[in-house]
């Protein structure tokens, strides 16, 4: 009897055996690379609508090996609703098989709903469990669908391509801004800051990150270009590898162009109130090396020394025309709002609810110094 | 009548056990929410409070030696004051046990098991844990012996990881809105440092008892450790703005982890292996203390059958919240019994037994 129990048993057991009944196998699942996120008008204006779009990937295409040609492995599924989920519950009314966000990478925004604000179409990827803070996010100029419509070359997804893109540019050349995940644009959000996301711009076959997209609070209120956003990285701080290129008001023939790789920078912010006024002072230290025309084949020190003011000269205009230009629109992108709440809490405090008309007025002081520390095998 | 042992660090690891619970995780929102960028302070300073409190329980055990509070409270306190202090604790630990099991169910349904039945969960932490309650104080020491220094490197291995983007410079202002608003805050942070009393309860079961405080210390400082890292390294992360949204912290920040290249992409999983036996351990502390308390009241040898009997009763506490709000409303009421008992026993015991020595002394 007890042998006879203890056999029936362990046929019981073996049940458990069987593993998760849950598993969802990987060549059954739809990726989800990347989400476009626009906002449409319908004729009823009723339902705001987003145009919600998923590029849904084979788990095959991401290893490169495709074995049936004619079937697309990439498919950008469209649906629109009043909310991100509907959207998300409606696509799965079209697609087949189950989409999985667990591998989100990049969220696209679309420039019309980017200046109605974005942190409504976000709230469900910061809600839920699937999804994580590092997930990247970008504001198209035009509509976000047409950037996963892109075709690129050398690599077969566009989501894809356009998250390495970031990653690749980042650590090249500093012309992308320094927040670009959902994560850190929702502590600075959160954070009653103001920041600039990265900025994309759609070609045909290729789409360009293209400077920043200045974001009072959630809403697009204007762009950065390439140039501005450099400057904004070296008065941040930020600026950690790219390089710099002045140009010189030289005679006709030869145009004088000193050209800078930047290997990294620091910038240190000091505060006080002066007469009601905050007045910063932002400390810009730079270094790198000499990477094009050197010192026309004879170094020297007073070269040198020469050169490394003049790239400090530039670098401290530039900032000062960027601060006059934010100062104008009423953007503190510099994060000013949050060095005061640091070091000058009790005069945050009383301004924290007007800080754009107080940071309109700031007096503002750049000091840059940079340091050439090499200049190549060849003099 | 007492059979077994426990070693220093043994008792230390108990402390620490059921004072780390299912609190880890949302620990630095609840800090962040009343107190602020000094949030780590409070932590702190409640930690100060733990070790004053601790003390005078650790004071006590040792003029009762081999007897816990279940013996002498009724001796200081009178025998109907006594027991209705003991029931007081009984029902603290039990309902604490509850909202710990749903809280950890909810949980982990939101993050590891999405279509399981949150009373399944909760039936399978109990079982586990009242297996282990079975096997008496020793198994439990043993157990947590092992886990705790486990799970607790994991977890510290895993944080180094976030130091990468921190920028401590969010932390700042210190006491910038002043200390009264960190002393506002403190009540609310107190809770999360409940579990020390235990010591009033097993100190008798200790090996060398007049080092309990010695271990009682240890457990606090650990736990104030944990915590306060935890914490400032959420803010450093997220800023305060930010974590005071986050419903669990101490898992977006390793939610943000990304190691480059490596196999593991995704390091929430190693917490929420860390913070199972977290959940698990203060379970099994509580329940076990609110058996001996009924098995020594009732007179009886043995505390697992009544730890068999409550396993039900607890199952029904957990499941009787309708939501996660109304599992916070539970868990507040609870912990403020909590602090109410903490705070108010050792105390009135402490003036019983002074005034009862003065008494006979005089005598």
């Amino acid at each position: 009897m007890k042998t006879r129990l203890l056999l029936s048993l362990c046929f019981l057991l073996t049940f458990l055996l069987a593993g998760c009944w849950d598993r969802v196998e990987i060549q059954d699942r739809l990726i989800v690379m990347a989400v476009a996120i626009d906002k449409v008008r319908t004729e009823d204006e009723k339902r705001n609508f987003y145009e919600f779009t998923a590029q849904l990937t084979e788990a095959q295409a991401l290893s490169g090996r495709i074995s049936t040609p004619n079937i697309s492995p990439v498919w950008n599924a469209s649906a629109t609703g009043p909310s991100i989920f509907e959207c998300i519950r409606i696509l799965t009314t079209r697609v087949a098989r189950q989409p999985y966000y667990d591998h989100l990478q990049i969220i696209i925004i679309g420039e019309e709903l980017a200046k109605e604000g974005i942190d409504r179409a976000l709230d469900l990827f910061y809600r839920d469990h699937e999804s994580r803070p590092k997930i990247k996010l970008v504001i198209a100029k035009g509509r976000a669908r047409e950037v996963l419509d892109l075709d690129p070359k050398l690599m077969p997804i566009s989501g894809r391509y356009i998250s390495t893109l970031m990653e690749e540019g980042e650590a090249k050349t500093a012309r992308f801004p320094k927040t670009s995940t959902i994560g850190q644009f929702s502590s600075y959000f959160h954070g009653g800051a103001n920041c600039v996301l990265p900025a994309l711009r759609i070609e045909k076959q290729e789409a360009k990150m293209a400077g920043g997209a200045i974001m009072r609070g959630d809403r697009l209120v204007g762009w950065l270009s390439d140039q501005e956003v450099k400057t904004l990285r070296w008065l941040n701080g930020t600026f950690t590898a790219g390089d710099e290129v002045i140009v010189k008001n030289g005679s006709e023939q030869e145009r004088n162009v000193t050209t800078f790789e930047v290997r990294g920078a620091r910038s240190s912010v000091k505060s006080e109130i002066r007469n009601g006024i905050p007045v910063f002072t932002l400390s810009i230290r730079g270094e790198g090396s000499l990477a094009e025309d050197g010192f026309d084949h004879k170094p020297s020190l007073r070269k040198l020394k020469e050169r490394e003011k003049e790239i400090s000269q530039n670098i401290k205009e530039n900032a000062e025309k960027l601060i006059v230009k934010m100062q104008k629109k009423k953007v503190d992108i510099f994060g000013l709002y949050e060095e005061m709440r640091r070091h000058q809490h009790p005069y945050w405090k009383q301004h924290r609810n007007n800080w754009d008309e107080v940071f309109q007025h700031a007096d503002i002081h750049i000091d840059v110094v940079t340091y050439i520390r090499r200049f190549g095998q060849f003099k | 009548m007492i059979k077994d042992k426990l070693t220093n660090t043994q008792m230390a690891l108990q402390m620490f056990a059921a004072m780390v619970g299912v609190g880890v995780l949302s620990l630095p929102s609840v800090l962040v929410g009343s107190a602020g960028v000094d949030a780590w302070l409070v932590i702190l300073l409640a930690g100060g409070y733990a070790v004053i409190a601790v003390s005078i329980m650790a004071y006590l055990g040792n003029r009762f030696p081999g007897k816990s509070i279940i013996q002498y409270a009724p001796l200081l306190l009178g025998h109907v004051l006594g027991t209705c202090v003991l029931l007081a604790f009984l029902l603290y630990f039990l309902m604490f046990v509850g909202t710990i099991v749903r809280m950890s169910a909810d949980v982990t349904k939101l993050f590891l098991l999405d279509l399981t039945q949150v009373e399944v969960i909760v039936l399978g932490m109990l079982v586990t844990s009242t297996y282990l309650i079975l096997q008496g104080v020793n198994a439990i020491a043993r157990f947590n012996e092992f886990i705790q220094p486990l799970a607790l490197f994991a977890l510290l291995l895993v944080l180094t990881q976030t130091l990468r983007e921190t920028d401590f410079g969010r932390l700042l202002p210190v006491l910038g809105d002043g200390i009264q608003s960190v002393l506002q805050s403190f009540p609310s942070v107190f809770f999360s440092l409940l579990g020390f009393e235990i010591l009033l309860f097993l100190h008798p079961f200790m090996e060398n008892p007049s080092r309990g405080l010695q271990s009682a210390f240890l457990a606090i400082g650990m736990t104030v450790v944990l915590y306060a890292l935890l914490t400032i390294l959420s803010i450093a992360l997220m800023g305060a703005a930010e974590v005071e949204l986050i419903e669990y912290p101490a898992l977006a920040i390793i939610k943000s982890i990304e190691v480059p290249g490596s196999f593991i992409e995704r390091l929430d999983s190693i917490m929420m292996m860390v913070w199972v036996p977290f959940a698990v351990t203060s379970i099994v502390m509580f329940h076990y203390c609110a058996s001996l308390i009924t098995s020594q009241l009732l007179g009886l040898q043995d505390h697992r059958v009544v730890s068999l009997l409550y396993v039900p009763i607890v199952f029904l506490i957990a499941v009787l919240p309708r939501n996660v709000l109304e599992v916070e409303k539970w868990s507040q009421w609870t912990s403020w019994l909590g602090v109410g008992l903490v705070s108010l026993v050792p105390l009135s015991m402490i003036v019983a037994y002074k005034w009862r020595a003065r008494r006979v002394s005089s005598t």
